[in-house]
């Protein structure tokens, strides 16, 4: 602490290169937080994934598979239970108005626990062969209360009657799923079904499969492909962990932010590096001083690495800081039509994160300059030669 | 008297390029405590080459250099810089101050290695800064006072710690011959006054005569020895 006068003042001795590089570590590190935020929050949905879910589609129809798949799948070895749902999509007044309601068969319920719906919700969608429990966000978007009608136009979706108006009761508001950010509207399965075509009924878009031994589900997704890959309705299984991994996915969104982030560094590191190099080449006459009036090797040091480690510390705080406060404001930039993507938690380990890089960018940048002073010859440098 | 500096057969020599160029022939030298010495010569001569080897910021290739009992060539480098700290105070021509610091901050420099205080470390430096007669200057940076005054700044760092031997190379040749009087005259009383053992480097006859004695130096030998009035 008593040295901060001098690691100040060395600091300040070239005000615009200060500011300078804090701005650019201030910037790096926003891009920092918001990515290692991104993959917090995408390392948070995957560690919420439930270990023995599985889901199985269609492979190559968009008309779903044949309920009766179901029993098939349930009765191969390591099947615990298996339930189903279907989708319509559509609008609400304006095409613009994207609507999409998924419905559920009896058993999903028993296989979802984790979702945020009561028991009273759970039976009220069995028992309400027209209603639909809808979450928060999408009350909030269209304005919905329970016993409000809502109605959607499905031009892919017909009715036995030929009628593509779906007009649903809003049963009751149920909470949000932290990872259907667009919420949902959920309905029962048969009701949709049965007042379909005779041609298209009985048929569910995806199956919902838990495996009585989690460390075995992804033998179990196998296995399910394995066994319809010769059928009429050949099918594609995914564990739930795989499917919530965000690196799964053609685009690895985590690898893709963690190498922004470290391109960020780089930057920051070499920005950081030249400044150093620069004023202590600057100053080698002053740092012979500090040598002859008793300071150490180690004590020149250690000023030189607080002299990078100052701004790149105040840099870190303040882009994290940003980061946070763009996290906080990214929300209320979207509105409720267009849903709310997965967006940066800025968690204690962000900061964490954070802390350390900038330490080991202001250690790796000080490293040479640091060096430089440790073999450097008093006499010769006090003459100026 | 005890001696403050034994220099006992003092070799140093230096490269430059492909030849090596000896500085000091097997040097003997002697300065009792609380001598005010001059040390003279042209330029090569070898003075600044003993200034540094008594303030322990270079090795001689041979011999010993005792200072205030310690043999130098015996201590690390760390040793070394913790030994300056408590026993040498330097003062350079160019005053060598930090621009960025105020008066007193410079002064407070090799405080900061000790285990003092914030509050005794201010006493310290204002005792320091009242002995070169700039405690109106404390808050002065170096841009802002005349040569004369950095200087008195650069000997108030020097003593600031209190060490025995103050070593001074040209401590006068930035500075006009009034200014450079003052200072001579103000080193002239820290020996007399506050019993410090002084050895200035400088090629100025008038500035040698501020001193009780004066060594003649060429090509790393002493050719002449005179005590001043």
């Amino acid at each position: 602490m008593k040295y901060l006068p001098l690691i100040w003042s060395a600091i300040m001795r070239s005000p615009a290169r200060a500011i300078l590089t804090l701005l650019s570590v201030m910037v790096a590190f926003t891009l920092f937080g918001l990515t290692i935020g991104m993959n917090a929050s995408f390392d948070a949905i995957e560690k919420n994934a439930h270990a023995d879910r599985l889901y199985t589609y269609p492979r190559f129809s968009n008309n779903g598979l044949p309920v009766a798949v179901a029993g098939e799948i349930g009765k191969l070895p390591g099947v615990a239970q298996v339930a189903y749902e279907t989708f319509l999509t559509g609008y609400n007044q304006d095409p613009k108005n994207f609507v999409f309601v998924t419905f559920l068969n009896s058993d999903v319920r028993k296989l979802m626990p984790d979702w945020p719906l009561t028991p009273v919700q759970w039976d009220k969608i069995a028992q309400n062969r027209t209603g639909v429990v809808i979450s928060r966000v999408q009350a909030q978007r269209w304005k919905l209360k329970p016993g409000d009608n809502f109605t959607v136009v499905a031009p892919l979706f017909a009715k036995a009657d030929g009628g593509k108006s779906w007009t649903f009761q809003v049963l009751d508001v149920a909470g949000d799923v932290p990872y259907m950010s667009d919420g949902y509207m959920m309905g029962n399965f048969d009701y949709f079904d049965k007042s379909r075509p005779a041609a298209q009924q009985g048929r569910a878009v995806q199956y919902l499969v838990q495996a009585s031994d989690p460390t075995r589900t992804a033998d179990i997704a196998q296995l399910i492909d394995t066994s319809f890959a010769n059928s009429a309705t050949p099918t594609q299984s995914v564990t739930e962990k795989a499917a919530f991994d965000s690196g799964n996915s053609s685009l690895d969104i985590a690898t893709v932010g963690r190498d922004i982030a470290l391109a960020g560094m780089f930057m920051v590191l070499f920005l950081t590096a030249n400044g150093i190099a620069e004023s202590v080449r600057d100053r080698f006459g002053e740092f012979a001083v500090l040598k002859t009036l008793g300071y150490s090797d180690t004590t020149v040091m250690a000023l030189v690495f607080w002299e990078a480690a100052l701004p790149c510390m105040i840099g870190a705080l303040l882009g994290v800081g940003l980061a946070s406060g763009i996290s906080a404001i990214l929300p209320k930039l979207f509105s409720p039509d267009e849903g709310t993507p997965t967006l940066p938690t800025m968690t204690a380990l962000v900061f964490v994160w954070a802390g350390l890089s900038a330490a080991f960018v202001a250690l790796a940048s000080s490293v040479l300059p640091a060096l430089w002073l440790k073999r450097m010859d008093i006499a010769t440098a006090l003459s100026g030669r | 008297m005890a001696s403050a500096v034994s220099l006992k057969h003092v070799i140093k020599s230096y490269r430059r390029g492909r030849e090596k160029v000896e500085v000091l022939h097997a040097l003997d030298l002697e300065i009792p405590q609380g001598e005010f010495l001059a040390l003279m010569g042209p330029s090569g001569s070898g003075k600044t080459t003993i200034l540094n080897l008594i303030g322990g910021l270079d090795r001689a290739d041979s011999g010993e250099v005792i200072v205030s009992g310690q043999n130098l060539q015996c201590l690390s480098g760390g040793q070394l810089a913790k030994w300056r700290t408590h026993n040498v105070g330097f003062i350079f021509q160019f005053y060598n101050l930090m621009p960025m610091l105020s008066a007193a901050a410079n002064v407070e420099l090799p405080l900061l290695l000790t285990n003092l205080s914030k509050a005794e470390r201010k006493k310290h430096v204002a005792v320091a800064l009242e002995m070169v007669g700039l405690s109106d200057r404390e808050a002065h940076k170096p841009g802002e006072m005349s040569g004369g005054q950095q200087q008195r700044v650069g000997i108030a760092r020097a003593i600031v710690a209190d060490p025995t031997l103050l070593l001074c190379d040209e401590p006068t040749g930035d500075l006009d011959r009034k200014t450079a009087d003052e200072i001579l005259a103000l080193l002239q009383e820290l020996n007399r006054h506050h019993n410090k053992t002084i050895v200035m480097v400088t090629h100025d006859p008038r500035a040698a005569d501020h001193a009780a004695r004066q060594l003649h130096f060429d090509k790393g030998q002493l050719t002449d020895a005179r005590a001043t009035a």
